[in-house]
This record gives C-alpha cells, sequence and structure tokens, in this order.
C-alpha cells in the first residue's frame, strides 16, 4: 500500500512538472532585449570606475535592471525568469545605493560589482535566449 | 592557511563549475578585503551579491531543463498529430 501511494505521489510530481513545462512562458524579444541592455551597460560601465562620471553608469544599469525586472515580472509561468531577474536588480540596487549614501566607493568594489553584474545578466541571457518560440 | 581558506581550496578542486566559480570569487573577495583594497561594509554587501548569484545560478539552470522538456513534449505532440 505505501509503495503505491509513493509510486503515485512520485507521478502525481513528475505530471505537474510536465504540465509546468508545457505551460511555460515562450521566448520574448522585450525580455531579450532588456537582459542585453543591462549586460552591454555593465560591460562598458566596468572600465570607468575611477572616472568621475561614473554615477551616470550606475544610475543607467540600476534603471534597466528594474525595467527589466518589472518587464518579467507579470508574464504568467514565468517564475525562474522573475526570480533571475529580481536578484539582479539587486544586486544593482546595492551598487546605487552605495554611490547615493557614501562619499567614497572603491574602485574595485566598483569594478568587481559591475563584473558580477554583467555576468549574470549574461547567464540569464542564456537561458532566456532558449525559451521555445 | 586559516580553516577558510582551506575550505575553498578544496572547493576551488571540486567537479561543479558553479561551485568553483563561487569559491574563486570568494577568495578574491579576501584577498581585496585583507589588502584594504574595499571596505568591510562593501565586502559583505559583496558577498551577498555571490548569494544572489548562487540563486540566479539555480534557477537558470532550472529554466533550461524546463525549456528542453517543452521541446520534447512539443515534438511527441507533433508526432502524435502526424500518425492521427
Amino acid at each position: 500500500m505505501r509503495k503505491i501511494l509513493l509510486v503515485s505521489l512520485i507521478a502525481l510530481l513528475s505530471s505537474c512538472a510536465l504540465i509546468d513545462a508545457y505551460r511555460m512562458a515562450k521566448f520574448d524579444n522585450n525580455e531579450y532585449m532588456l537582459v542585453n541592455r543591462v549586460r552591454t551597460q555593465a560591460s562598458i560601465a566596468v572600465d570607468l570606475c575611477e572616472s568621475p562620471k561614473i554615477k551616470q553608469s550606475v544610475d543607467k544599469v540600476y534603471a534597466s535592471s528594474l525595467e527589466l525586472k518589472n518587464y518579467s515580472a507579470s508574464i504568467p509561468e514565468n517564475q525562474e525568469t522573475i526570480k533571475m531577474t529580481a536578484e539582479l536588480a539587486e544586486i544593482a540596487k546595492g551598487l546605487n545605493e552605495r554611490y547615493d549614501n557614501t562619499n567614497e566607493v572603491s574602485p574595485a568594489y566598483c569594478k568587481v560589482k559591475f563584473k558580477s553584474i554583467e555576468n549574470n545578466a549574461s547567464t540569464i541571457q542564456k537561458v532566456i535566449g532558449a525559451k521555445p518560440r | 592557511m586559516s580553516t577558510v581558506d582551506v575550505k575553498l581550496a578544496e572547493l576551488v578542486g571540486c567537479d561543479n563549475t558553479n561551485v568553483v566559480a563561487f569559491a574563486k570569487q570568494a577568495a578574491e573577495l579576501k584577498t581585496l578585503v585583507e589588502s584594504k583594497a574595499i571596505t568591510k561594509g562593501e565586502y559583505e554587501e559583496l558577498v551577498n551579491d555571490l548569494k544572489r548569484t548562487q540563486v540566479i545560478a539555480s534557477a537558470a539552470d532550472d529554466l533550461a531543463v524546463k525549456s528542453a522538456i517543452h521541446e520534447v513534449l512539443v515534438g511527441i505532440e507533433t508526432a502524435a498529430t502526424a500518425l492521427l
């Protein structure tokens, strides 16, 4: 009896996973464009960390990451992308807050932070680009 | 060598590419804070970012698997439709 229950439970869980996969959100041009924008802006900004104009780049990357998070948030069956874009926006938010609230930001921190945003955006872009058409 | 250094060295030698990347980044941050290239507050934030990076990597793996399953299901559906 216990074995039958276990097999039924496994079958039920597997079928839920299959239904989730079948109904998942499809490839979205705008979502892909927005994550590409974050990645590109971060890759340009990483070389400007010692420039006095860096705050403009920080603002741009933060605004783009927020735009991506907000865009993906209301798409149905999009749980994984929603989770990834929310985390990416939090990483960018930390950078923005530090430049807003601190007089001196270490160039090494700035470089690691932009590199992290670029790498994470690249990870997201890869899987968003491979979503079913 | 501290316990943290030993653990990081062990992780760098493991098979999982995500874990190796995590360990290398953690070691790099430790070097930066010890050499005072970054402040303690910046270090703490960057360590939190490493945790966020792990969440992103894990969700990306889940999405990749889901996309692959979707393609298989659509393939089965197309084949079934052709047969009927």
